[in-house]
């Protein structure tokens, strides 16, 4: 009688291989609450060591769908849409749904505002059959400041850019040109703010994407970020609004503006 | 024959699509460069104006250095007249030297006046560096468009432009040191 035998082994071998599944996605689960504790736990240090403020639960309490279009006709409805939509404009923001901005932390130092935040949204496909959702992650360092920049987007040079690309703007370094793809709408006051300084400066730096609207400033890492490189990055930021030169900050001062919390 | 044709017109389309195009691209650049000539005169100006200032701070402080203001009142006279590049540098000598020389009375260097001025200064020569930057990258473009084929076809009597070099540099470095916080801080990024 070898047949019951074999079916009695394959039902235990199902019963061991379940349990084993399940046990690897509790141990998943419980490593990445452990990861998100640790993470948790840094970002409170590294607020408290800049005298920032933590907001760990951040927005998450949004519309499930079309939230960006929802929000852009009640705005200033909700505490997320008045956080969210003050980077409206700004790479990842505006694209897919569930926004979700978590571990926010917050501050003004030396009249600058800054906020580091881990984001998400999701993009649901279908074709007709199944439905698939991927979620988006990035690491956001955001700074606003108390005077207009141009509207001006530095990243990576590469092949594609040079062939597809918008119109790059060059300035005299080459190295700089070869590196750094540079787009803006105000090639003038854009020469103002990338000076010699400023080049070198970038130039001594990783190539990041960096994105300059209004009175902000903004770098998104794809996929989340440790802390500590988030912190980094706000370094970095503030290293490029120092080089920014003085007569642009006065010639471009935004009266009645106030950098005020949105918490 | 009927693709014979529709080759021709797609040349002859071509064409002159590119003679539009790069005729609006030489007027583009030839608007862009007066305008940015511009924001240099008017940087210019602006430390024109301001020398008369400095001149009068110093005068209060410093007797010993007539000669040496006069001097600096002539070459103002001659780059307000004609803000030629000569002209230029040596108004920016005759500037870098009075202010080093300012160094040796503390009283003057001290007061608020001669501070808010230097102050100004420093905007003014940065001003001037952007602006001359700015105008030397539209040079440089409008240039390379006059020089590459087949653009050069179209250039006609358009006469090569030139940049402005004038060394505003030197008088920035003789300028209060301004700090730049955070400057010295190191920052290890790993590579993306």
């Amino acid at each position: 009688m070898p047949y019951p035998r074999l079916k009695c082994g394959m039902e235990g071998l199902f019963i061991v291989a379940g349990i084993l599944v399940i046990g690897v996605f509790v141990l998943l689960a419980q490593m990445q609450a452990q990861r998100a504790e640790r993470r948790r736990t840094e970002f409170s240090n590294l607020v408290a060591q800049h005298g920032m403020r933590y907001f760990p639960a951040g927005f998450s309490d949004v519309a499930p769908g079309g939230f960006w279009q929802q929000l852009l006709a009640d705005w200033r409805s909700t505490d997320a849409g008045r956080f969210l939509c003050r980077f409206e404009g700004f790479e990842p923001f505006g694209t897919g749904n569930r926004p979700k901005a978590v571990n926010i932390c917050y501050g003004i130092i030396n009249l600058i505002e800054w906020t580091l935040f881990d984001y998400s949204y999701t993009v649901t496909r279908s074709n007709g059959k199944t439905t698939s959702t991927v979620t988006y992650s990035f690491g956001v360092v955001a700074a606003r400041i108390d005077y207009r920049l141009p509207s001006l987007t530095l990243g990576r040079e590469s092949f594609m850019t040079r062939l597809f690309g918008a119109k790059d703007m060059n300035f005299e370094v080459e190295e700089f040109n070869q590196r750094y793809h540079v787009q803006t709408d105000d090639p003038a006051h854009s020469s103002q703010v990338i000076n010699p300084a400023m080049i070198e400066y970038l130039l001594s730096l990783p190539v990041l994407s960096w994105q300059l609207t209004g009175n902000q400033i903004l770098i998104a890492l794809n996929s989340e970020q440790e802390p500590s490189k988030l912190f980094q990055i706000r370094e970095v930021i503030e290293g490029f609004l120092h080089r920014v030169p003085d007569f642009v900050r006065d010639d471009r001062k935004l009266v009645g503006v106030s950098l005020e919390s949105p918490f | 024959m009927d693709l014979v044709a529709i080759t021709a017109v797609a040349i002859v389309g071509i064409g002159l699509f590119w003679f539009i195009s790069t005729s609006n691209q030489f007027t583009r650049y030839e608007h862009l460069l007066k305008e940015s000539w511009a924001n240099v005169d008017i940087a210019l100006k602006r430390r024109h104006d301001l020398i008369p200032n400095l001149i009068e701070t110093v005068k209060a402080h410093a007797v010993h250095e007539r000669e040496l203001l006069e001097r600096l009142v002539q070459l103002r006279e001659a780059a307000v007249s004609d803000p030629s590049a000569t002209n230029e540098n040596q108004l920016s000598q005759a500037l870098s030297i009075v202010v080093a020389r300012v160094e040796g009375y503390p009283e003057l260097r001290s007061s608020e006046s001669y501070l808010a001025l230097m102050q100004e200064l420093v905007n003014t020569e940065d001003r001037i560096a952007a602006a001359r930057r700015f105008y030397n990258a539209n040079v440089r473009d409008f240039n390379i468009l006059r020089e590459s084929f087949p653009a050069s076809l179209l250039a006609g009597d358009r006469r090569e432009a030139e940049p402005y070099e004038i060394e505003s540099a030197e008088v920035r470095a003789v300028l209060p040191a301004i700090t730049i916080p955070h400057a010295d801080v190191k920052i290890s990024l790993q590579q993306p």
